[in-house]
């Protein structure tokens, strides 16, 4: 039948969306979105028979058409494959679009047959569609610091626009009015393979040094060239269209007022940024270096660090290595010990032999052993397991008595060691 | 630990995985690469602070113990051998890979190199041999035209053969990998001084509270 063909054809074009979806490249949004539009006029009249009430469906469709959530459209054809009565909390949230995400993670469990990854690919175009920084994007949002990147891209990203853009009031209309052309153009030119060889093109494009990719991507699409675009002086590419490439692939550049926004200097941008955020980040790590300016400088000081914590490591090895650890057992105890009272406030208590579990573990810095501590009190948490070899128990037993150590711990009196 | 035997004895053969850690790259070749590096990205600047806390460099010193009494009870030689320190180090590097969990380059590497070989000929015939391929080249350049590559080309250069298994890594992804390296290297120099200062010093636990951690 025509409605099950066009079901199974969404089916192929979920698959589709799903594989391409986990970078979602504008293009992929855009056209699966067009896919999911076109076909979702089809499919609606034809899960009447397995939905309760066939009217419930119609603000389905119409924000389907109205928004720019493929998610919708995927959701109608999700619900009408599966075809239960679950539909229906769809239809009462439907109408808030902001918790589309919300409904998604709430009905994941629903959907008891396979196809989970459908879900998947749908919630990952969910969680881009209107919350920027939410599904399976967080990744790209944590890298992004520079106000120019993004890693959303859908075609409500004028709204994002309008919020994330710092100081390109000037250039961020244009850009959304070419990247929006743009994908208008790509998504419903007829040879979408012009698209999709974009798509194998452009993400390398963002690559170091893969500028001659870009070029090919450029030629290939029609730009609407140099709306406002200014010609980077400095750029020395030769035969570059000096339109910009609307930024198919998953980070999506901004070209900032009064930057330039050939396609080339902003990959290049996007590769500096890249680089200068991990330089910040090391140098925070290595010790005086906060005045240095330039890579050179910082790599020489960078380098000289590691080799002399390698050089450490390397003497302290030799020191361990004369010593006799045979002979103290209680070292770890003590260890665990004097790290926790010289760290740490309050004492984490009895560490090495029996733990209460209220509150000593709301500090941070146990939560990544102690997860399951609360529940278990009489039992020794992880990483005292670590410590307490089952040798040790034999040794120890219960008569040892950690409390003449402990008496120097913090205030927090709350010695309660189960022995 | 899985078994102290796995990290002391046999480099496991870990597949160094290409950049990706997500499950869902393998649908495109051009996306993995993607992915790969942004969750790369995304991992390492969490983890790169995640050497800093407490409850790693307790679980560092502890394992690091463990392994050190496997070592030193196989090894009982007198302390004037070369090859027990460096057992030593080769021990405490792998679980210090160990304990990134296989999130980077850098550990992934350092588990699957294989233990240091104690025979003092077949070192003495490597190094050499190393040495002049590098200084033939050298000489090479020298006579013809003095080449110098860009100052930062060749510090990454160097940087790269510091950072285990980062030698043919671009430049952003090696400075993050020197990151976490370098995280990682903190925390190892601090728990074994920590360890070093109780088992050699073997002092009091009061009069070491708070003395030997930096």
């Amino acid at each position: 039948m025509g409605g099950h063909e066009n079901a199974m054809g969404f089916h192929h074009g979920n698959e589709s969306i799903l594989t391409n979806n986990v970078n979602v490249s504008e293009m992929d949004m855009s056209s699966s979105m067009s896919l999911a539009r076109s076909s979702s006029d089809v499919v609606v009249p034809n899960s009447n028979p397995f939905l309760a009430s066939s009217s419930s469906w119609d603000p389905i469709v119409s924000l389907s058409q109205s928004q720019t959530f493929g998610g919708s459209s995927m959701v109608t054809t999700h619900n009408s494959d599966f075809g239960n009565s679950s539909s229906y909390p769809f239809v009462q949230y439907m109408s808030d679009s902001t918790n589309l995400e919300g409904i998604m993670v709430h009905k994941i469990p629903s959907f008891g047959s396979g196809n989970f990854s459908e879900i998947v690919g749908s919630f990952c175009q969910e969680g881009s569609s209107d919350i920027p920084n939410m599904g399976f994007r967080p990744s790209y949002n944590h890298g992004n610091d520079a106000g120019t990147e993004r890693a959303t891209m859908n075609e409500q990203s004028q709204v994002e626009d309008s919020i994330t853009e710092d100081g390109a009031p000037g250039t961020a209309p244009s850009g959304n009015r070419r990247k929006r052309m743009l994908d208008h153009d790509s998504s419903f030119s007829p040879n979408k393979n012009a698209g999709g060889d974009e798509l194998k093109d452009s993400p390398r494009t963002i690559s170091d040094g893969a500028k001659e990719h870009e070029k090919k991507a450029k030629v290939e699409q029609n730009v609407s060239a140099d709306l406002r675009g200014k010609q980077p002086a400095k750029q020395s590419k030769e035969n570059s269209p000096s339109g910009e490439a609307p930024k198919e692939n998953f980070i999506h550049v901004r070209a900032r007022r009064g930057q330039a926004t050939n396609s080339h200097s902003l990959a290049e941008r996007v590769r500096r940024e890249k680089i200068s955020e991990r330089m910040r980040l090391l140098q925070e790590l290595v010790p005086g270096c906060n005045k240095i300016t330039g890579k050179a400088v910082m790599l020489d000081e960078i380098i000289n660090y590691v080799q002399s914590l390698q050089q450490q490591v390397e003497f302290l090895s030799m020191k361990l290595a004369t010593v006799n650890p045979e002979l103290n057992f209680d070292v770890e105890r003590i260890l665990s010990k004097e790290i926790l009272q010289s760290r740490l406030g309050h004492g984490i208590v009895g560490y090495g032999v029996g733990m209460n579990s209220p509150h000593p573990f709301s500090n941070g810095s146990f939560q990544g052993n102690m997860a399951g501590m609360p529940s278990t009190s009489t039992q020794f948490p992880p990483l005292p397991q670590g410590v307490l070899d089952h040798e040790f128990q034999s040794l120890y037993g219960m008569g040892y008595d950690p409390n003449t150590a402990l008496d120097n711990l913090g205030p927090n009196g709350r010695l309660k060691t189960e022995l | 630990m899985a078994s102290l035997e796995s990290i002391i004895n046999a480099p496991e053969p870990s597949t160094n995985n290409p950049e990706t850690t997500s499950p869902d790259a393998d649908s495109n070749p051009n996306k993995r690469r993607k992915i790969g590096h942004r969750t790369v990205a995304a991992d390492a600047s969490l983890n790169h602070l995640h050497w800093t806390s407490q409850s790693e460099q307790q679980i560092y010193s502890t394992n690091l113990l463990r392994t050190l009494r496997h070592v030193l009870r196989r090894n009982p030689s007198p302390s004037t051998t070369a090859s027990k320190p460096r057992q030593v180090r080769y021990a405490a590097d792998r679980v210090l890979a160990a304990a990134a969990k296989g999130r980077t380059r850098w550990s992934r590497a350092i588990l699957s190199s294989p233990p240091p070989f104690n025979n003092r000929r077949m070192l003495h015939k490597k190094a050499p041999a190393a040495r002049k391929k590098v200084t033939g080249l050298r000489s090479m350049r020298n006579g013809t035209e003095k080449k110098k590559l860009p100052a930062v080309e060749r510090k990454t250069r160097v940087l790269s053969r510091l950072v285990p298994g980062c030698r043919k890594l671009s430049f952003p992804n090696l400075l993050e990998e020197a990151t976490d390296y370098i995280s990682a290297l903190e925390m190892q120099v601090r728990a074994m001084t920590a360890l070093a200062e109780l088992l050699a010093g073997g002092g009091s636990p009061s009069g070491l509270a708070g003395e030997s951690l930096s």
